[in-house]
């Protein structure tokens, strides 16, 4: 699907049509090579090694610990144990806050995010799985799994432990969560040479994918609306407070959605997942055009960031009860995220010469 | 291998598009018109009219996710009977989609077989449509996104009706009638005087009518970001033009081939025949995998009512794949591959993925494809 098979480019016919009067008419350089000599194959690099592949490695961990909760309570069911696979449950899910934006290739191919964290859960969907059969792999169960569904089994008063089904049905989901990392993980291992030489700024390329899938649609859906206008209302104008993510814990969604937003700054940034410390980033390129063009880009993103992280740092930790009783807190966040979007959409992408190709042109 | 890609992505760029050749002998003009006397020559009414009936069948259809649908509503449009069409020239035009369906020398002998399959669908969604529930794993109803901006009636098994019909009827009429009627001897070895009573004689009306088909437009606008009508199979392949050029190529081979019989060249006239037919096929498999590819991304997105959505069009253009030129895929291999999509629970199944595979994979061996062109990673 979305893998980058190179070596398998052979355009049967088609290449016998087009490629030789192109290798006469056109030199090796086509557009998607900007004539600057800025290094983006570092920056690519850097944001590989030191963001993305210690993101799941990181969740990687923490699912293994979730999983060591688990086998603990289920072995013996105390409240401290309980408590126990809760925190490991936080942890995890705060991992994956930190692993979501790497929305394509591996991840897109597992089907990851199907895994992880579609929500708002569908609550009759589980307490029918807890009386019968399913295939986590079906669509109609991806909003029955995941953090999501974890959480309903683990804050719902609805949910008896006692009943074995409930563990079974608990590690059920884990496994699935543990297998698709694992899978991402590994195809990481072929992905990311071809992902660190796909050079230039178009469609295929790594800083086009980044564009297509990270820096605009991860924010716009996964981020904006998901964590912020669908709950505020903003679009449909009626609030929706059971559609906040963290619904079950009650006091999880700003941390969940902090520390999305500052995974999503550290793409922009190049700072280490690891120890945090500066590398060759996207904003270095956005800075280095800046010059070029006479703009001022980079300052502007850096003071957008900055406003997204003070409304969000601004906000309780209920965003159920901020979404029954003050709606507009998510909608003014939403916002400040939409500025920021529209900056990246129309202003970053052109400076940089991107190609934003995601839109749905489909039309029917 | 990034300079592939590169490659592919400025085929479009006018710069470096492929010259087009010159025959002495031939003038071909840089649009699709011809004139003589004064006068045009060039007419394909009938497929503007067909046109423009798949269009209203198919906005009729897609409001049964709001209205229930009427049965002899849509099938008085599909075979143009009592007055159904909101534009009154085509109920007065003496077309019908039905009569063309299935309706080439190559494939009449399954037409009134294919007409019912048609039927079939559309009944399925009157019936849907009549008490519109939420669609399920296992329930017909309307599927929607999460902010309810793309809502789609569809099956028990995901399958959204209309897209079924409408591109199967691409196939099943636009193309049939391009590449297995317009374009073979039967019609183009035929009468071709200038002092005829029409102001085009009978050859030149035929690839006329092949063109028609292929887009309602005579200067065509090879750039896919700008609007144009250019019909059902035009908007395709004009979407296709930068990765692939085929829309280039089959613009060219239309005008050259019409020249040719402006200047009784025949044998240049039957030398670009293939160029569209192969340019039909290529379209056809492109469009079927690149909605599997689609689906796939969705699915793993959690994106029923999309994934659903492009299942559905592969599967109307793997339906299509019969009436391909070549023969490559027969009606019996199509319906195999649509059955492989959607038998049991369909798209709502969990080794859906797995079967989607299996389908490109088919297609891929058949037509001897590229990983790249079968994973849609070109």
């Amino acid at each position: 699907m979305a893998r980058l098979k190179f070596t398998e480019m052979r355009i049967i016919k088609l290449s016998t049509l087009i490629l030789p009067l192109l290798f006469i008419s056109c030199g090796e350089d086509g557009p998607s090579t900007p004539g600057d000599n800025f290094n983006r194959k570092e920056v690519i690099e850097n944001i590989t090694d030191n963001l993305i592949l210690p993101s799941y490695s990181d969740l990687n961990v923490e699912l293994n610990e979730m999983q060591q909760a688990l086998d603990t309570y289920v072995a013996s069911a105390t409240p401290s144990n309980k408590a126990a696979l809760e925190s490991a449950w936080l942890d995890a899910y705060l991992s994956w806050q930190d692993a979501a934006l790497w929305n394509f290739g591996p991840a897109e191919d597992a089907g990851l995010l199907t895994a992880m964290n579609i929500y708002p859960t569908d609550t009759n969907q589980i307490l029918a799985n807890l009386q019968g059969s399913y295939d986590l792999n079906a669509i109609s169960q991806f909003d029955a799994q995941g953090f999501p569904g974890l959480e309903y089994l683990l804050f719902s008063n609805a949910i008896d432990w006692t009943n074995p089904a409930v563990s079974t049905y608990f590690q059920d989901v884990l496994s699935r969560m543990k297998a698709k990392t694992e899978t991402t993980i590994s195809d990481w291992n072929t992905y990311r040479s071809d992902f660190v030489n796909a050079q230039g700024t178009d469609r295929g390329s790594a800083f086009g994918i980044l564009f297509n899938h990270t820096f605009l649609p991860y924010l716009e859906v996964h981020n904006r609306e998901a964590k912020f206008g669908i709950p505020g209302g903003q679009r449909t104008g009626t609030p929706a407070p059971e559609k906040v993510e963290g619904l079950y814990s009650r006091v999880n969604s700003k941390a969940l959605a902090l520390r999305a937003f500052e995974a999503y700054r550290r793409a922009w940034t190049g700072m280490s997942h690891v120890d945090h410390t500066a590398g060759a980033s996207v904003l270095d390129y956005v800075t280095y055009m800046d010059q070029r063009n006479g703009t001022q880009l980079s300052g502007k993103l850096e003071s957008e960031l900055d406003d997204v992280q003070l409304a969000i740092e601004g906000l309780d930790n209920d965003f159920y009860s901020i979404a029954q009783t003050n709606p507009q807190q998510l909608n003014d966040v939403w916002a400040a995220y939409q500025v920021m979007v529209f900056t990246i959409k129309t202003e970053i992408s052109s400076s940089l010469n991107v190609t934003i190709s995601y839109v749905d042109s489909d039309g029917d | 291998m990034r300079y592939t890609l590169s490659i592919l992505a400025i085929a479009g760029l006018a710069a470096c598009s492929p010259e087009e050749p010159n025959e002495p002998a031939l003038s071909v003009p840089s649009t699709y018109e011809f004139t003589r006397n004064n006068e045009s020559t060039v007419a394909y009414g009938g497929q503007i009219d067909r046109q423009a009936m798949m269009a209203e069948l198919s906005t009729t259809m897609k409001g049964g996710v709001d209205n229930a649908l009427d049965y002899d509503m849509l099938v008085d449009m599909y075979e143009n009977q009592n007055n159904p069409f909101a534009d009154a020239d085509l109920n007065t035009s003496g077309k019908s989609l039905s009569s063309k369906t299935s309706a080439s020398p190559t494939h009449t002998f399954d037409q009134g077989a294919t007409i019912n399959y048609f039927k079939g669908w559309m009944q399925a969604a009157v019936t849907a449509s009549e008490n519109p529930a939420t669609a399920a794993d296992g329930v017909a109803g309307v599927i929607s996104n999460s902010d309810n901006s793309k809502r789609y009636l569809v099956d028990e098994r995901g399958v959204e009706y209309v897209q079924v019909i409408e591109k199967g009827l691409m196939g099943a009429i636009f193309m049939d009638q391009m590449v297995n009627n317009y374009l073979t001897p039967a019609k183009l070895d035929v009468e071709n005087d200038a002092t005829n009573a029409d102001p085009y004689t009978s050859m030149e009306h035929h690839w006329d009518e092949a063109y028609g088909y292929f887009t309602l437009v005579q200067d065509l606008n090879l750039d896919p970001s700008v609007s144009q009508e250019r019909g059902y199979w035009g908007r395709y392949i004009v979407g296709l033009e930068n990765n692939f050029g085929l829309a280039s190529d089959m613009y060219y081979a239309f005008r050259k081939g019409r020249a040719a019989i402006v200047a009784k060249d025949y044998d240049s006239r039957d030398e670009v025949i293939s160029t569209i037919t192969d340019g039909m096929e290529q379209t056809t498999y492109l469009k079927a995998l690149g909605y599997l590819n689609k689906g796939a991304t969705a699915l793993n997105s959690g994106e029923a009512a999309v994934a659903f959505h492009a299942l559905s069009e592969g599967v109307g253009f793997i339906y299509s794949l019969r009436y391909i030129a070549s023969e490559k895929v027969t009606a019996a291999q199509s319906d195999a591959w649509i059955e492989t999509l959607i038998q049991g629970n369909g798209f709502w199944s969990g080794d859906i993925q797995t079967r989607i595979e299996t389908v490109k994979t088919a297609i891929g061996n058949t037509f001897n494809l590229s990983e790249a062109i079968v994973d849609g990673s070109h």
